[in-house]
């Protein structure tokens, strides 16, 4: 794999300009191992200096002692030829300069030079001075001063010295090959320890960590100039769940491999989450030819990828960021091919967005919506509000759909068509959907308590909800707590939602449906539902999507009959929303649908509003239809675009 | 170097003699061998028994030229004796006796005890005594007759014997 370029236009195998452990030990082992040879050695050679000058000067004092010893006669008696004589052995004496004995008036008595030394050949720097006392029966006559030179202590440490060396080159000898053996295999775990910790082991792509890695790499560079290219894989989640792991991870292989045909030498590839790719582009030569190879890329995965269950779209979504164009830094650079990469999936996946400064202003925005919103949830600031339900006639409120509102405390009303799908990205829909059942419950149980009304309330629930484990215990909490009657709440699920998962929605709708509380279908007919669930799916109430109703009276009066017509022959209330003028309301009643909700009756509004026009509305209260129970409230968000800041 | 500068040079050598003497011809030589025979009764050892005195006794006659160099050592330390020298007539107990060779006995004394006998000069064919201080080349030289000395119960250092000019 090679990861990193260390100049232009050329590649090493190693990241950055890190040393290999191998290389660092293997320098280490040598220096720690000559480290400590030459302090063993400089030890060593000081204990034989020291040795060998002890037994010099030894030698010199013993020679200086016998001397003294045997001169005393001849000093007595001053017989120099006698004590020349005496001091004529000392030629034996390989280190002497010289052997003088004075008398005990100082002067010279006799002396002995060698004849090496009497020419002259020896320095005379690198001796030392013994003395010894000549004494004769305790009494000192004079003294004996011996000069010995060192060279045979140099001699004797060189000798030394050579004595090490030899050692020394000999242990190494044996040890050597021992430390490169250790060496190599410290190379080869090193070199696979890299393999792994810089490599994705599905893909053999750089990994996130070598990704990054290069990418710092290439922005230390002078002059650097890159495209970052984040690519998502739109619907590899789908292919790991209905295939399986091993398809997925094949899906991976090839695509990764794909993409990297795709790029080709423009720049490297790296897998840096699931089934999250970047496309490193450097350098670069403009920020059309980042674009070309984009589209490239994006080209390359519009082809089915065979797989051993079958062939696979793997259509992907692409953000671009160019640096330093587009940003100052890595972070930001990260940040806005990722803002890119949202914009990409936002705007309907299997694209490729170039980044744009207002993206990040946008992103900024939701980032700012997610902190406050999740402060609001906190501190209870969201409000309910609530849209009434009509029988046919218009004149009967029978139920009221919950809606929830964010007053911003500086902003104004923020609408729920920018915020509940952040809630719904971030899982804080489970919280605002749990306090808004709450909330509702609380509410509309008073007022039946109080004798106001006798309404039934709608919920929307969220897929997120529907998934969460606790979903039917908050429902069952959030009756409990208001002691509102269960068949007086209606929860509304979309067709999509029910259709991810048919099983598990039909096992939830009849623990719903157990415990008494009503269950609608909105935006029926939108999606791609199929009539046969009418059958399976326990359900009380099919809602005429507002597209459908909005049509009305000129046009889609063929869908809206066949609703009611279908409703009507599985034994369904039906209500319409978005009903916005008398003709339509005129429509539906003719076409024998149950009930309405919209403007043109009444606009999602406060609870203090609603009790007004309750009280106002003396013909209040439940029609009901043979017994059947009403509409129940509903506040899908198609009605939040329109109502939401009502 | 003739005897005069030898002498100094021996003065001076031998703490013994520590007075700087005056160079005269004839005196300095008796200086010279007066000392000479201190040094060698330094190494000279005799017979316990026979020394038990403290003074070790110099013999010799008032007539021989040495007389009054060897008085001035008297008082002198020899191995923890006295130097004393006495005039020494028959039947004195001597330790050394110090004799002129003109004077010396012809042949080796019956009773001369445990007595070192220096003999002074080259003898004519008398009694050589067991040190025979000579001159030779203008050096004071000596012989050392061992069995003479051995006959005494007397034993030299040998050290002394290195010095010797002859040692029979």
């Amino acid at each position: 794999m090679r990861l990193f370029r260390t100049r232009r236009g050329t590649a090493s195998g190693r990241p950055g300009d890190r040393a290999s452990i191998s290389s660092a030990v293997g320098t280490g082992q040598i220096v720690a191992a000559v480290a400590s040879l030459v302090i063993a050695s400089v030890v060593l050679l000081a204990y034989q200096f020291v040795s060998l000058r002890n037994a010099l000067t030894n030698e010199a004092r013993v020679q200086a002692g016998i001397i003294a010893d045997n001169i005393t006669a001849p000093l007595m008696f001053h017989d120099r030829e006698a004590a020349a004589d005496m001091l004529r052995p000392l030629h034996f004496a390989a280190n002497l300069v010289s052997a003088t004995v004075y008398d005990s008036a100082g002067r010279r008595f006799v002396s002995y030079v060698p004849e090496a030394q009497a020419q002259g050949v020896l320095e005379p720097e690198g001796t030392v001075g013994m003395e010894a006392p000549v004494a004769y029966r305790g009494k000192v006559i004079g003294k004996v001063e011996l000069i010995v030179n060192m060279t045979g202590l140099r001699v004797g440490l060189l000798r030394y010295v050579v004595f090490l060396g030899l050692t020394i080159a000999g242990a190494l000898g044996i040890v050597m090959p021992i430390l490169r053996r250790t060496r190599s295999r410290v190379a080869r775990a090193e070199r696979e320890l890299d393999y792994l910790a810089y490599t994705d082991p599905v893909t053999a792509l750089p990994n996130r960590h070598a990704t990054y890695l290069r990418l710092e790499h290439e922005l230390s560079l002078p002059d650097a100039r890159l495209a970052l290219l984040l690519l998502d894989l739109d619907n590899f989640k789908v292919v790991n769940d209905t295939l399986g792991h091993s398809a997925g991870d094949e899906l991976l292989r090839k695509v990764a491999a794909a993409v990297r045909g795709a790029v080709g030498g423009a720049g490297i590839v790296g897998r840096i989450g699931g089934d999250e790719f970047a496309i490193i582009l450097a350098p670069l030569a403009g920020r059309e030819a980042a674009l070309d190879v984009a589209k490239a890329v994006a080209a390359s995965l519009c082809v089915p990828f065979p797989l051993e269950q079958g062939e696979v779209f793997a259509s992907a979504s692409i953000g671009m960021c160019v640096y330093p164009d587009d940003v100052a830094s890595s972070a930001e650079l990260l940040s806005s091919a990722d803002t890119a990469l949202y914009a990409a999936k936002n705007g309907g996946r299997n694209r490729v967005v170039d980044f744009r400064p207002e993206m990040t202003l946008a992103t900024q925005r939701r980032a700012r919506i997610e902190r406050e919103l999740r402060k609001a949830l906190e501190a209870e600031a969201l409000r309910v509000y609530y849209q009434p339900q009509f029988d046919c006639s218009g004149r009967h409120i029978v139920g009221v759909e919950a809606l929830v509102r964010w007053p911003h405390p500086e902003h104004g009303f923020v609408t729920p068509a920018e915020f509940i799908p952040i809630a719904e990205e971030t899982g804080m829909i489970v919280e605002l959907g749990r306090w808004v059942l709450r909330r509702a419950c609380h509410d509309v149980a008073g007022w039946l308590r109080a004798g106001v009304a006798d309404l039934s309330l709608a919920v929307n629930v969220s897929a997120r909800q529907m998934r969460e484990p606790g979903f039917i215990g908050d429902v069952m909490r959030a009756l409990a707590d208001s002691a509102l009657p269960p068949e007086h709440l209606e929860l509304e699920l979309t067709e999509s939602l029910l259709m991810e998962n048919v099983d598990t929605a039909i096992e939830f709708m009849r623990q719903i449906r157990a415990a008494g509380i009503r269950l609608s279908i909105d935006d029926f007919g939108t999606g791609y539902s199929s009539l046969s669930y009418l059958q399976s799916f326990p359900i009380n109430q099919l809602k005429i999507d507002r597209s459908f109703v909005q049509l009305l009276p000129q046009r889609g009066e063929t869908i809206a009959r066949a609703i009611i017509s279908l409703g009507r022959g599985f034994g369904l209330t039906v209500l319409a929303e978005g009903v916005e003028d008398h003709a339509q309301l005129e429509w539906l009643r003719a076409a024998g649908c149950d009930y309405v909700q919209g403007f043109l009756l009444g606009k999602p509004m406060p609870a203090e509003d609603l009790l007004a026009r309750l009280a106002a509305n003396p013909d209040r209260g439940r029609p009901g239809q043979d017994g059947a129970h009403p509409a129940p409230g509903y506040a899908s968000t198609e009605n939040l675009n329109r109502d939401s800041v009502a | 170097m003739g005897p005069c500068l030898r002498l100094a040079a021996a003065l001076l050598a031998l703490p013994l003699l520590s007075a700087a003497p005056s160079c005269r011809a004839q005196g300095q030589d008796d200086q010279l061998k007066a000392a000479y025979i201190l040094n060698i009764a330094l190494f000279t050892t005799w017979p316990p028994a026979a020394a038990p005195a403290k003074a070790l006794t110099v013999c010799a006659s008032p007539q021989h030229s040495l007389w009054d160099s060897l008085r001035e050592l008297d008082g002198r330390n020899v191995n923890g004796r006295t130097w004393a020298t006495v005039d020494g007539g028959p039947g004195k107990a001597c330790d050394i006796v110090v004799v002129a060779a003109a004077r010396a006995p012809r042949s080796a004394p019956k009773e001369a005890g445990n007595a070192l006998y220096v003999i002074d000069g080259t003898p004519s064919g008398t009694y050589a005594g067991a040190i025979n201080l000579v001159e030779e080349s203008q050096h004071i030289r000596f012989d050392v007759d061992t069995r003479e000395a051995t006959r005494a119960g007397i034993k030299f250092s040998s050290r002394l014997l290195r010095l010797a000019r002859n040692v029979t």
